[in-house]
């Protein structure tokens, strides 16, 4: 058989299920995530609507969408000084010292431990009457901390859990980029007097900057669809004070069976993710130049 | 002189010795706790209700609180659910993100552009978002309610993997492709007996990185492996909670024992698992 027939087969053979797969259960799933967002479909009922943008409007006058971003807006935070902290222990673990595999290995322990297990051995640790963090809070004289039942504080419990967990997996990223930079540049600056904070602000930064793009875009839209957290400890509360925007969708189609309003969130909150994306792109360039 | 170099020296080892502050003070936060719940699992009722969590437990051998979680809580019966996922999910995921890798990488075609960009799709629009749709079309094939729905949805190659093999594609140098043509090798037989073999520390780091994230995904496995028949270590212990929230040291030796598989794998297999996160995300 001719290489060119063989081509054509081969392509065909080796993209059909790839291929297939994405447009069966992404492009096709989006196509009518979009078309629902304008109908006011219950999510059962054969029957519905055009509602045109309603949705959408009704998207944006939700208090409780607003409560929900805002708690996605603590997960961002959370998510960024997680950065700054892996950078952080990236460059002290990227030096010689004693101990650095230790100290590699245990820090990124978490990232492979499994994600509810380790949710509810934070339940576990959070507990009001006898969790260790509270009887030792006791132990010293002070109130202890409602981790969970105060509503101000829930979302902080659940977004550190996320820390905890997240942490290794970004200084490791972290400390393969720094290995990535030239050992002569530091030399080299050495020999001109730089010192530390020159050679971290004009060696080391630029030299992990595409790292940090993807860490910061990877912390901003994973923030934005956090809600493992909230499933399996709080359930959205107290009340609804934990609620996050992909809890909030998912609540609206699984329990209130309100499928269109959940569609147009869930188009929103793409937008949300892509306009991110480019926002950060453009700031990152205009930064390098 | 001597004073100045060794003030150095002293100056050296206090830094030294400050560099180990903050890692030392965070791997007290990641390993305490996991100790507590260690020692938990192996308390009594009366010893749980009695003794500080950080120490130790009177018997290490106290098993009284793994048999409950794991026949009582069928835990043990959701290891071969979660393995079946595991192995069946990550396996279809190589293969099918290996071949699809390998067409972009070695040809030009039609709409290549295009279908790329499917892949980035994957990065972008957040699967739990599709869901209602998704279960509906799973419906449609008659998939719900069987291990089918979520092994198809684990099998969908994602962007990180088609990364990871594109990368150990361009280093596998289009000359060996073309010396097997002379010898008249088909691309089918190029694919199997050269290229995919060279791949195979790709797909070491693939396969490995997939099946931690099997076992440890949670949403997926919520929405199609809830029936008990169907229960994965998540989804079983999801339900043990509900049932046992109020005695913790029962609810810690399930959390021990799902926790184990992963952290074996991590012990013997870390440096593929660092190096393979590394390769997806650095060289991008």
């Amino acid at each position: 058989m001719s290489y060119a027939a063989q081509k054509r087969i081969l392509l065909f053979c080796f993209l059909f299920f790839p291929v297939a797969l994405l447009l069966l259960f992404l492009v096709w799933p989006t196509v009518r995530m979009v078309y629902y967002s304008f109908t006011n479909w219950d999510g059962v009922l054969p029957e519905f609507k055009f509602i045109g943008i309603s949705n959408y409007i009704r998207v944006f006058n939700e208090p409780l969408l607003w409560i929900s971003l805002k708690n996605n807006l603590v997960y961002a935070v959370v998510g960024f000084i997680q950065n700054i902290v892996a950078i952080f222990f990236a460059v002290i673990l990227n030096s010689r010292m004693r101990g650095r595999v230790f100290y590699k290995t245990v820090i990124f322990l978490p990232y492979v431990l499994n994600v509810t297990a380790t949710a509810y051995m934070f339940s576990f640790l959070y507990d009001y009457r006898e969790g260790p963090i509270n009887l030792m809070m006791r132990a010293l004289g002070r109130e202890p901390i409602k981790f969970f039942s105060d509503s101000d504080i829930v979302i902080y419990s659940l977004a550190f859990i996320s820390f905890w967990r997240w942490l290794g997996y970004s200084m490791i990223l972290y400390i393969s980029a720094l290995q990535s930079i030239d050992p002569e540049l530091y030399e080299a600056s050495s020999i001109d007097g730089a010192n530390s904070l020159q050679k971290f602000r004009f060696i080391t930064f630029p030299g992990i900057i595409r790292v940090i793009e993807l860490q910061l875009f990877l912390a901003l839209s994973g923030s934005l669809r956090a809600f493992t957290e909230s499933i399996i400890l709080t359930k959205g509360g107290p009340g609804k004070a934990s609620y996050t925007f992909l809890y909030y969708i998912i609540d609206a189609y699984s329990r209130y069976n309100d499928y269109g309003y959940a569609a147009a969130m869930s188009v929103s909150l793409v937008i949300i993710i892509i306009v991110i994306a480019g926002i950060q792109q453009l700031v990152i360039r205009r930064g390098e130049d | 002189m001597v004073a100045a170099r060794k003030e150095n020296k002293v100056k050296e080892i206090s830094i030294g010795v400050l560099k180990h502050i903050p890692v030392a003070l965070w791997s007290i936060m990641v390993l305490v706790p996991l100790l507590m719940l260690i020692f938990i699992s192996f308390k009594t009722n009366e010893e749980y209700s009695h003794t500080l969590p950080i120490m130790p437990p009177k018997s290490f051998l106290n098993f009284s609180n793994y048999k409950r979680t794991l026949i009582e809580g069928r835990i043990l019966k959701s290891f071969v659910n979660s393995f079946i996922l595991v192995i069946s999910g990550s396996t279809l995921n190589v293969l099918i993100s290996a071949m699809a890798a390998y067409c972009f990488n070695r040809f030009d075609f039609f709409l290549k552009k295009c279908l790329y960009s499917l892949f980035i799709m994957t990065a972008i629009i957040p699967g739990a978002l599709l869901n209602v749709v998704i279960y509906k079309i799973m419906n449609i094939f008659g998939l719900t309610g069987t291990f089918g729905a979520p092994i198809i949805l684990y099998a969908i190659p994602g962007m990180m993997q088609i990364w990871i093999y594109l990368q150990f594609l361009e280093n596998i140098p289009v000359s060996l492709d073309e010396s097997a043509m002379i010898d008249g090798a088909s691309y089918f037989k190029i694919f199997t007996t050269i290229i995919f073999p060279l791949l195979l520390p790709a797909t070491a780091t693939v396969l490995i990185t997939q099946s931690i994230f099997i076992y440890n995904d949670m949403f997926t496995q919520y929405l199609y492996c809830s029936a008990t028949h169907l229960q994965t270590v998540t989804t079983a212990l999801m339900a043990f909670s509900g049932q046992f929230a109020t005695t913790f040291n029962v609810m810690a030796s399930g959390c021990v024992a799902v926790m184990i598989p992963t952290l074996v794998m991590f012990l013997v297999l870390q440096k593929y698992i660092m190096s393979g996160l590394t390769i997806g995300a650095v060289k991008m």
